[in-house]
């Protein structure tokens, strides 16, 4: 191998430089396109409204009698840094619900406004889905009184993360 | 038991082969006992399913009949029995279904069967065959402990029906509760851990199903329940028809009824199909409430279609049948047109879709003008037609349009088509409706001119303009044109006191109107005179003068129509009213051949109601046009909205109604009656009210003539006319402690339970009133408050007033008089005083102020003037002469305060040495002192008498002087008001005569040798030395400065 053709990388700063300017692009992106505290105030009021109206909505029209699942751990999320994660896992329950439902309960929505205000977009889990109709419905009331419950405790920050 | 369970079978087995043999032995009838094959369950629809087979079947087919059992819980426990009859071929598996009210997974089920051959072409078995085997029906569940278990899970009933829940326990659960959409259902107990709830004639509640919760007691999961879908009910298809427009396609419609879906996909929307029986063809509808059936055979003319709806649970049909020509629904008309002939006729055209001129069509014609249809008719056409409106409205917007149908089998009418379109304009087709409201002014007529607008209708266009011509009826050619521009509706012309005819069109672009005639006679502007005609003097010569018809009156009252109200009155005893009448008319000069009489009319009141008034009259005469209405607000500003309305001959009474008529508001009518001529005369005046208010305001009082006892209280700016109704009178309420009322009043109480006094005046027209019997220096309170038939004026505050003190007024009638008494009492005695001063004691003239003496000193002779030093000064003696009144006179008038003092008569010596008692007069002349001592050009040294001893020293003798000084004349200059003087000058002049002025002025001016005076002296201001006590006795001296006076 020639050793001139060795000295043709990147020099010592140069490389220092990227590493710099790669770990600067990691932490300012996700900033880039985020919403602006206005926007994430306006949602998030928007959210508690429509979770609230959702949930009685449903629990009116087609879940009279029906008990909600105490066993059924729907997370909540505050807004900070794990506030990505939980909306995940909210919004995959979410759109278990509406299927589960059979599109009764629509939440569409809601779950489009979640993704406004998330910063990253980690993998959304699986939810267990009830067979029995009567099943059903317990769970997709519970979904949308859990997620209501969780927007009207929610205090409006600048920042979602 | 478990032993014979076990022996049961066992028995059976050895029994059976036994008996079978017995019955071949014994020549009975073989026996077809059914062998059961299989009994399965399907558990959502809760059915059971059996299979069996008759064995050692010799024939190929056999009719048979079939009984068979089920019991529940246990075979003795029958439930159902039901016979089945079939032909029954040789090793053929026969079916049969039961379905369970309960769960099957909630109970065991039993079922057994038996058979008896039931076939005509075979001896027929005369009994049953014996039962086969019980055979068990159970679906295996496992209900773990702390559980429960609801069933069935999502079945799928119609709104309605019934329905059984089992619910089934685990071990360790008690004290089960349930509910259906929160209301609480109970159940029966089946055995310890089962449990059925019948729900009867079950409700729809969502399309997700209406829900069961139940919870127990030890349970380990929470909340057990299911879902029952209940769905409504599938209705039958409503009004379904068929029909074409165009022969190739059909179009069927229906009314769906609700949609019975259930989500989950437990059942789907009801779906529709549609199946012509002589096609035979059948499609599924893709919409819910309609089909396009294409038309593929032409020649096909009657169709049979049914309609049949289906969903998970029922189906129903709905069928009709028709000929295809009675189904033609037309398309609407196309290419519509419209053309406007003149102003009042239109032409419309249109054309179908149609198969051919063959077929006859019948249209539907319709006129509509602001949306409401004023004509309609039917036409027979063929493909084309045309219909002609008319009687149509110049100038007006109209729509027209059409609808068509098969005239020979009408089935619908195609839709309309329609167009709009406006008529030209032409002229105005009514004569306005007009009237007028004439005024004297300054000797002319001022008429104002009304018209009502024409209605749409009359007009026939836009109104640009009126036209007036005002002709005079005397001189016809000298007629005035006036054009008054739309939308005014009045104008106002001046005119001359004679005749007019005034002649009123409206035009628009296409013509005028027919014209409108008033006449206005030379009276028109007395509106309240009602001018009679009088009639029957033809005779007279038609160019009388006014004087010679007054004469003629006068000297034949015969010659006037007695019929006539005017004269009937003329006749009875006025005639010189009469006669006073006709000369103030100004007949002479624009009808002179008529003679007419004014008669006053007089103001009747009516009463109006909420809708209106109605008006009443006498005809005047019984040849009149007409009757003419007018009224108009009686406000206090000239402007008047005038209404009229035009009667016909025959009436004699109206009803005035209006929107405007508003409660509490005046209005005043006046009635007119029309003659041939077009004139118009005044028959009456009403006014009134629709509804009388009570009054808004009270009157403002002034109080006058206003005494201890009484006052006036006056409000004479109180107009009675323009309040909310007539006036009836004044109630006036006193307020006094008192409360003594007057006699013509009455003692009444207020709202606020205050008492007081109240005197009503019945005269509307008395605007005053004297309140008497009042106390003096006493506080009294009145309120003046008109009333009218609604009520009286508002309660106001009450004006207080105090009434004043009697004896002042007395000490003033005394005291003035007194005090002018006085005055001229001194007045009196100042004249006559000044003229006793005159004529007794005249002012001494002052010589040094004389303009003599400034006359003397300027020309410098000071020797023209008596000096006292050429005068030496003597005592002088008045021979007191016997003059008894004179003297009398002089004592007894007062003597001159500032000049003259009298000192009392006293012992003088005289040079003759007579000392006795002799009467003299001493003045003492203060004009010589301080006024001479202030001009020193005359010589008196006003320093104290000390400080000029040489003046002292010409004094002769010096105590003889003293003598006199201490004895006689001390006290009085101490009494003297000029104390301060150093030097008074004291003159005694003796006048010969008392009074005798003359002779003492025409003296005086000459240097008398001293004969005409008394002794004079001049004493010094301050003696204080000198006693006073000895003044009695006066000397008479005169103590003068050396070279001085």
């Amino acid at each position: 191998m020639d050793p001139q053709s060795l000295r043709k990388g990147p020099t010592k700063p140069t490389l220092v430089l990227l590493c710099c300017v790669g770990t600067w692009l990691a932490i300012c992106c996700p900033s880039f396109g985020a919403p602006t505290a206005s926007m994430i105030k306006t949602i998030v009021e928007l959210l508690k409204l429509e979770s609230k109206e959702l949930y009685e909505d449903y629990l009116k029209k087609d879940a009279v009698g029906v008990p909600t699942d105490e066993s059924l751990q729907l997370p909540c999320f505050t807004l900070g840094f794990e506030a990505s994660t939980n909306i995940s896992i909210i919004q995959a329950y979410l759109e278990t619900a509406k299927r589960l439902s059979d599109n009764r309960a629509d939440t569409a929505n809601v779950t489009k406004r979640l993704d406004d205000i998330r910063c990253s977009n980690p993998p959304k889990p699986s939810i267990y889905e009830p067979e029995d109709f009567y099943a059903r419905k317990i769970f997709t009331l519970t979904v949308l009184k859990r997620f209501s419950d969780c927007m009207a405790e929610l205090k409006v920050k600048d920042r979602i993360c | 038991m478990a032993f014979s369970a076990v022996l049961h079978p066992a028995f059976l087995l050895v029994v059976l082969p036994l008996k079978a043999s017995l019955s071949e032995v014994l020549g009975e009838p073989f026996q077809l006992i059914p062998e059961i094959l299989t009994v399965s369950i399907q558990s959502k629809l809760q059915q059971v399913n059996l299979q069996w087979t008759v064995p050692n079947l010799t024939h190929q087919e056999l009719k048979m009949g079939f009984q068979i059992e089920i019991s529940r819980m246990n075979a003795s426990n029958i439930i159902w029995v039901e016979d089945y009859s079939t032909t029954v071929k040789r090793n053929q598996v026969l079916h049969w279904n039961w379905k369970s009210e309960i769960p099957l997974e909630c109970v065991t089920h039993f079922i057994r069967i038996r058979a008896m051959v039931d076939d005509a072409n075979y001896p027929p078995q005369n009994s049953w065959s014996n039962w086969s085997s019980w055979k068990e029906v159970s679906v295996q569940v496992s209900v773990a402990p702390n559980t429960l278990l609801i069933f069935p899970k999502s079945k799928l009933l119609e709104e309605g029906s019934n329905v059984t829940i089992c619910l089934l326990y685990g071990q360790y659960l008690y004290n089960v509760s349930c509910m259906l959409q929160k209301e609480p259902i109970h159940g029966e107990q089946l055995d310890s851990h089962v449990s059925l709830i019948k729900l009867n004639n079950v409700v729809f509640h969502s399309h997700s199903g209406t829900n069961i919760y139940c919870q127990a007691m030890n349970a380990t999961k929470t909340p057990f329940g299911t879902v029952l879908f209940v769905s409504k009910v599938l209705e039958e298809p409503k009004n379904f028809s068929c029909e074409t427009q165009d022969f190739k396609t059909l179009k069927c419609s229906w009314e769906p009824g609700v949609d019975t879906a259930l989500t989950w996909s437990q059942q789907d929307s009801q779906n529709y199909t549609l199946y012509e029986s002589f096609s035979g063809r059948s499609e599924l509808s893709d919409h819910r409430n309609s089909h396009n059936w294409k038309i593929t055979e032409e020649s096909q003319e009657t169709y049979n279609f049914t309609l049949t709806t289906e969903n998970n649970l029922r189906k129903r049909s709905v069928n009709i049948i028709f000929n295809l020509t009675h189904r033609v629904h037309l398309k609407a008309p196309h290419d519509v047109t419209l053309e406007t002939v003149d102003a009042k006729k239109a032409n419309m055209t249109w054309k179908m879709h149609s198969r051919g001129d063959n077929y006859i069509l019948l249209c539907q014609v319709e006129l509509q003008h602001e949306t409401e249809v004023i004509h309609e008719c039917n036409v027979s056409v063929h493909m084309s037609a045309s219909y002609l409106f008319s009687d149509l409205e110049p100038d007006t917007e109209y729509k027209a349009r059409v609808r068509c149908a098969d005239a020979n089998h009408f089935w619908k009418w195609s839709d309309w088509a329609q167009k709009a379109f406006s008529t030209p304009e032409a002229a105005p087709s009514q004569a306005l409706d007009v009237w007028r409201q004439v005024r004297s002014e300054n000797g002319s007529h001022v008429v104002t001119l009304f018209w009502k607008p024409l209605l749409k209708s009359q007009a026939n266009g836009k109104i640009v303009s009126y036209n007036i011509v005002v002709e005079n009826q005397d001189r016809p050619s000298e007629a005035e044109h006036y054009s008054v521009q739309a939308p005014a509706l009045g104008t106002q012309l001046s005119l001359d006191m004679c005749s007019y005819k005034i002649h009123i069109t409206a035009n628009n672009s296409m013509g005028v109107s027919p014209e409108s005639v008033m006449a206005l006679s030379n009276d028109s502007g007395h509106a309240s005179y009602r001018v009679n005609k009088v009639e029957a003097i033809s005779h007279l010569k038609p160019r009388l003068t006014l004087m010679s018809l007054l004469t003629e009156l006068q000297k034949n009252p015969g010659i006037v129509n007695p019929q006539s109200p005017a004269m009937k009155r003329y006749t009875c005893g006025q005639k010189a009213n009469g006669v006073d009448m006709l000369r103030s008319h100004t007949l002479q000069q624009c009808y002179p051949s008529v003679l007419a009489a004014k008669e006053e009319v007089h103001e009747k009141r009516i009463k109006g109601t909420k809708d209106g008034f109605h008006i009443s009259w006498e005809p005047l005469s019984g040849d009149a046009l007409g009757y003419v209405v007018d009224w108009c607000a009686h406000s206090r500003d000239q402007h008047c909205d005038l209404k009229w309305k035009n009667l016909g001959p025959n009436t004699t009474s109206t009803n005035i109604t209006s929107d405007a008529f508003k409660p509490g508001v005046r209005y005043n009518f006046r009635i007119f009656e029309k003659s041939v001529q077009q004139n118009a005369q005044l028959l009456e005046k009403q006014t009134g009210y629709t509804q009388e208010l009570a009054p808004l305001e009270n009157p403002k009082v002034i109080i006058n003539n206003f005494t201890s006892n009484s006052f006036i209280l006056s409000w004479p700016g109180y107009d009675s006319d323009f309040q909310s109704a007539f006036i009836e009178g004044y109630r006036v309420y006193l307020k006094s402690k008192e409360m003594q009322c007057h006699p013509k009043g009455k003692r009444t109480s207020l709202s606020d339970n205050s008492v007081l006094c109240e005197y009503e005046i019945k005269d509307p027209e008395q605007k005053s009133f004297t309140v008497e019997n009042l106390q003096p220096e006493s506080l009294y309170e009145f309120l003046v408050t008109p009333y009218t038939s609604a009520g009286q004026g508002p309660n106001e505050t009450f004006t207080k007033v105090t009434t004043p003190d009697e004896n002042s007024h007395m000490l003033l009638k005394i005291i003035l008089p007194m005090t002018l008494c006085v005055l001229l009492i001194v007045i009196a005695c100042y004249w006559k005083s000044q003229w006793v001063k005159e004529k007794c004691y005249p002012d001494i003239p002052n010589p040094y102020k004389s303009s003599i003496l400034s006359l003397i000193k300027s020309k410098k002779n000071p020797h023209l003037i008596m000096n006292v030093k050429d005068c030496i000064p003597d005592v002088l003696e008045v021979i007191n002469k016997v003059e008894g009144p004179k003297t009398q006179c002089i004592v007894s008038g007062k003597p001159h305060n500032e000049d003259v003092s009298i000192k009392p008569p006293s012992s003088v010596p005289t040079e003759d040495g007579s000392s006795g008692p002799v009467p003299f007069m001493f003045f003492e002349n203060f004009t010589y002192d301080q006024s001479a001592f202030d001009s020193g050009s005359h010589g008196l040294n006003p320093g104290p008498l000390k400080d000029t001893p040489g003046q002292l020293g010409l004094l002769t003798p010096p105590d003889k002087l003293l003598n006199v000084l201490e004895k006689d004349y001390m006290k009085s200059l101490a009494e003297s008001p000029t104390e301060e003087t150093s030097l008074i000058y004291v003159s005694q002049l003796a006048s010969p005569m008392c009074g005798d002025k003359d002779s003492l002025v025409t003296n005086s001016p000459k240097p008398v040798h001293c004969s005409g005076y008394k002794r004079q002296m001049a004493v010094p201001g301050r003696l204080p030395s000198l006693a006073l006590s000895e003044s009695n006795s006066l000397t008479s001296m005169i103590l003068l400065g050396q070279g001085e006076q």
